[in-house]
């Protein structure tokens, strides 16, 4: 893309949407978000990124099949570890560690796991896409 | 026990990791896992006399009557330890079988999975789990036998194997539901205990056992699946065709002889689809140029022999099975290895261009005698046993049988002597010799020859005790007959020279046969494909009627059709239209007038871009309506989403061809009706729902206990995480998996495009 405003807005914009992404992922739980929109909010934003950078193909710092491997993977983590403890699948189990009113848990390695698969779905229909353009 | 059992299942996932390690490392550490395996199926056949012991008990999915129930009986050791042993000793000679390929991995893992599940199989005491171990050994063996998928033959091959017995499994199945709806539980035991003498439907189910059995252990006329799956690497072929997949059909039937053996009719069946069966194979065979298929048709016929000897329904008859099971796995697995290390040394398989086999191989060539003589039915292997338990049981029992049990025996000892021409035969054409001196590609060949030599040489206690307690786990009776290798020579001894001797004088006129019989035995292929074809050309006929890429006609087809599933429901609505002008705010009317203008906008406009924006004002104003009406949630997905589509499409747009949006005034009008119709249709609905009074509880529950329960103050995220987090999870593989198939689909575009 030329638009020089949009490439530096980009650019500066970026890094804030990462974190932003992850603070909505962060505040699911108790307030508007969570892992499938944090994951959007991910996708747009690398995607925003892939739009003005330079190269041929968009280039992610992983491979977006990777990301929905290991976002599944977290998904599916988060249900066993409730087995492990003798409750059914998929059971919440809660830390007793308090992050500034953060408590890590099953749940949220849950919505983790929605939030990376979000992201590297869309990111691969549009890598996918985009090379079938560059044909 | 049933730990070790489970181990197998985990090992698999484990392999890639192991074989980085070394890999003859891993090959071993298979082959070492599944001799254990052989080893505890032999203790506690040995040392226990009880017929039944639970290995493993878990409520899996009790609600459907499927527990993860496995119990070991005399019968089901026997089988395991068939399965293991032989298994153990492929998993060794696969190490020198197979260079060094980077698929090595999924060979074991493939290879492991599908003999842990013909273990599975053999120990399951729940019949739904012996479903789906069935479909397990279904799935693995096709990608087993459709190992070198870069070749088409390979794949076809592998299909129709998958196709064959797929469609075996069918009547497993329906077998399966009627067996639950008479004794109303899935346990093995119980079953067979209840028996199903009352039942109504008797006949349905033995006669669906029936075909399952046939189909998977390649009994006429399903039987063309088998020498076609011999396009897999030889360790496979000697692993599925001597002791597991084939035998599959066969353990299922034996597992049943207490339901088959007080009726007749089933019994005859047996025979008579066995002789058929027997005869054929071993007719076939006697053509045939190609090691392998040679043996894939002594196979078939084999397999008949087995299925004969059941359909007798005497205690003979069994116990004749069960020891022929036992010879065939032995020097069928051995034969075969043999043939894959002649290949590796000739590369050649081919009868006629092999030559004197006997001095370049003579290590391999010992070992073939071995297990000739165990085929042919020289003492004293465990071969001679197995033929003269055939003929006593069979001289029993008929006549006529004997007689044509006589002649397919006749033609398999032609079958065993064809394949031992390679070895005698002198120089005619001169093939490269590539001498591979791996001790493995003998040794394995040689543990499994000589084992029937021992188990023929111990036929009074070895032999004896291992088939008694694998009768005694089917019937639960003790079996009177006592097996021994010696017997004083009688009637049953001269006939089994008698056909020794035909054997011999018919071999001469056989030599020079040519496989002209190809399309006598191509018939039942020949249906199969017929089948097939018509089947995809149906196929191919209504997708083109169909789907011939008008998208206004799809649209309008799912629109009028949808229209015409309300219809009935509309015209009984009561609608009372909530219309109260101060309920009315501004913010209202510009959600209207925001999404009314972008829909007349992306209606009108002439260029896709235009369209495509004016889709997102009515996105947004949708979100506007979410944000306005308390679903904060809903409106940031909605958000994030419009601009996902946004940005999808412009990538899209630019492989578009032009816009061309001219439209008859014909379909213009029929589409503003239709659209009027289905909008008025959805506003109807909509203000119908208002007026529907919902049970409070549920979101009353939802709202009472997140924060107790799940800790969290958003309801809508911890229904999503929490509550119904099964439902999500569900919801993210679907995602996943719609994710891959994109990308497949247009990879395969890309590949048509690159062609």
């Amino acid at each position: 893309m030329d638009s020089k405003i949009f490439n530096a807005a980009v650019k500066l914009i970026f890094p804030v949407q990462v974190v932003f992404s992850f603070i909505v992922l962060l505040r699911g739980h108790n307030g508007p978000g969570g892992g499938f929109i944090g994951g959007l909010i991910l996708a747009v934003s690398i995607l925003l990124r892939a739009l003005t950078s330079n190269k041929k193909k968009s280039q992610f710092f992983l491979r977006p099949k990777i990301l929905m491997a290991i976002g599944l993977l977290c998904s599916l983590l988060a249900g066993l570890i409730g087995l492990a403890f003798n409750r059914p699948f998929l059971t919440g189990i809660w830390s007793e560690i308090n992050f500034f009113g953060f408590i890590p848990s099953t749940v949220f390695l849950f919505d983790l796991g929605v939030y990376l698969l979000v992201t590297g779905m869309v990111l691969q229909v549009v890598q996918a896409l985009e090379e079938e353009v560059e044909l | 026990m049933g730990f070790y059992f489970i181990l197998g299942f985990i090992l698999p996932i484990l392999i890639p990791f192991i074989h980085k390690l070394g890999r003859s490392f891993s090959y071993s550490l298979i082959s070492l896992y599944s001799l254990v395996f052989s080893g505890l199926c032999a203790k506690t056949l040995f040392l226990d006399g009880k017929y039944s012991i639970i290995l493993l008990d878990y409520a899996w999915l009790p609600q459907w009557g499927l527990n993860l129930s496995l119990s070991a009986n005399g019968y089901s050791l026997f089988f395991g330890f068939v399965i293991s042993f032989v298994g153990s000793f492929i998993f060794l000679y696969s190490q020198s079988y197979f260079h060094k390929n980077r698929n090595e991995a999924r060979f074991l893992i493939i290879m492991l999975f599908f003999m842990m599940s013909m273990l599975g199989i053999v120990f399951s005491n729940n019949l739904l789990l012996t479903f789906f171990f069935w479909e397990l050994t279904g799935i693995t063996s096709f990608l087993l036998i459709g190992y070198s998928h870069q070749l088409k033959i390979s794949r076809e091959n592998a299909k129709t194997a998958l196709f064959v017995t797929g469609f075996g499994d069918a009547f497993f199945l329906i077998a399966l539901v009627f067996i639950y709806i008479n004794t109303k539980t899935f346990q093995i035991d119980s079953i067979l205990t209840m028996g199903l003498e009352n039942s109504k439907h008797l006949n349905l189910i033995l006669g669906c056992l029936c075909m399952a059995a046939f189909t998977k252990s390649a009994q006429f006329p399903f039987h063309f699946w088998l020498p076609r799956a011999m396009v897999a690497p030889t360790p496979v072929s000697a692993f599925l065709h001597s002791a597991t997949m084939v035998k599959a059909g066969v353990f299922l039937i034996i597992l049943f002889f207490p339901l088959f053996k007080n009726e007749p009719l089933f019994l005859n069946i047996l025979i008579g689809v066995g002789s058929v069966t027997a005869f054929l194979g071993a007719f076939i065979s006697v053509y045939q140029k190609d090691l392998k298929r040679l043996l894939a048709f002594t196979t078939i016929s084999s397999l008949g022999i087995i299925f004969v000897l059941i359909g007798q329904g005497t205690e003979l008859g069994l116990i004749a099975a069960l020891t022929y099971i036992l010879t065939h796995a032995f020097y069928k697995s051995s034969l075969f290895l043999v043939v894959g290390s002649i290949d590796h040394s000739m590369k050649s398989r081919n009868l006629t261009e092999l030559y004197l086999l006997r001095k370049i191989l003579p290590l391999t060539s010992t070992v073939t005698f071995m297990a000739i003589f165990s085929m042919i039915g020289l003492p004293p292997t465990i071969g001679y046993l197995a033929k003269h338990l055939l003929y006593e049981s069979t001289y029993n029992y008929s006549l006529v049988g004997l007689i044509s049990i006589s002649i397919a025996n006749m033609l398999m000892v032609i079958a065993a002597l064809k394949f031992l021409i390679p070895f005698f035969a002198k120089n005619k054409k001169t093939v490269p010799v590539f001498k591979d001196k791996s001790l493995l590609l003998w040794i394995t060949p040689f543990v499994l020859a000589a084992s029937g030599i021992i188990f023929g040489l111990m036929a009074n206690s070895l032999t004896n005790l291992v088939v008694s307690r694998g009768y005694l786990g089917v019937t639960k009776e003790l079996a009177k007959y006592k097996l021994t290798l010696w017997h004083k020579p009688d009637i049953l001894f001269a006939i089994g020279v008698c056909v020794l001797i035909l054997a011999l004088i018919f071999y001469r006129y056989t030599v020079n046969l040519s496989p002209m019989s190809q399309h006598f035995i191509e018939r039942a292929y020949k249906v199969y494909q017929l089948f097939l074809n018509s089947v995809l050309k149906f196929a191919k006929i209504t997708i083109d009627k169909i789907q011939d890429g008008d998208y206004w006609k799809y649209i309008l087809i799912i629109f009028i059709s949808t229209i015409a599933c309300l219809l009935p429901f509309v015209l009984r609505f009561k609608v009372n239209i909530p219309f109260n002008k101060e309920d009315i705010d501004f913010l209202d009317l510009a959600c209207l007038i925001l999404i009314n203008s972008s829909c007349l906008l992306a209606i009108k406009v002439q260029s896709r871009l235009a369209s495509v924006i004016a889709a997102g004002g009515i996105g947004l104003g949708v979100t506007l309506i979410f944000a306005l009406y308390g679903a904060p949630d809903l409106a940031l997905t909605q958000m994030m989403v419009e601009i996902l589509t946004l940005v999808l499409l412009l990538i899209a747009i630019r492989r578009l061809p032009i816009f061309n949006a001219h439209m008859t005034t014909f379909k213009k009008y029929i589409s503003l009706g239709v659209a009027a119709t289905l909008a008025s249709f959805l506003a109807l609905i909509s203000m119908q729902a208002l007026s529907i009074k919902t049970d409070p509880k549920v979101s009353q529950f939802f709202a009472e206990n997140s924060y107790l329960l799940a800790k969290g103050k958003n309801i809508v995220n911890v229904i999503l995480v929490d509550f119904r987090g099964l439902d999500t999870l569900g919801e993210i593989t679907v995602l996943c998996l719609a994710g891959l198939g994109v990308l497949s689909l247009l990879k395969i575009k890309k590949e048509k495009n690159g062609l």
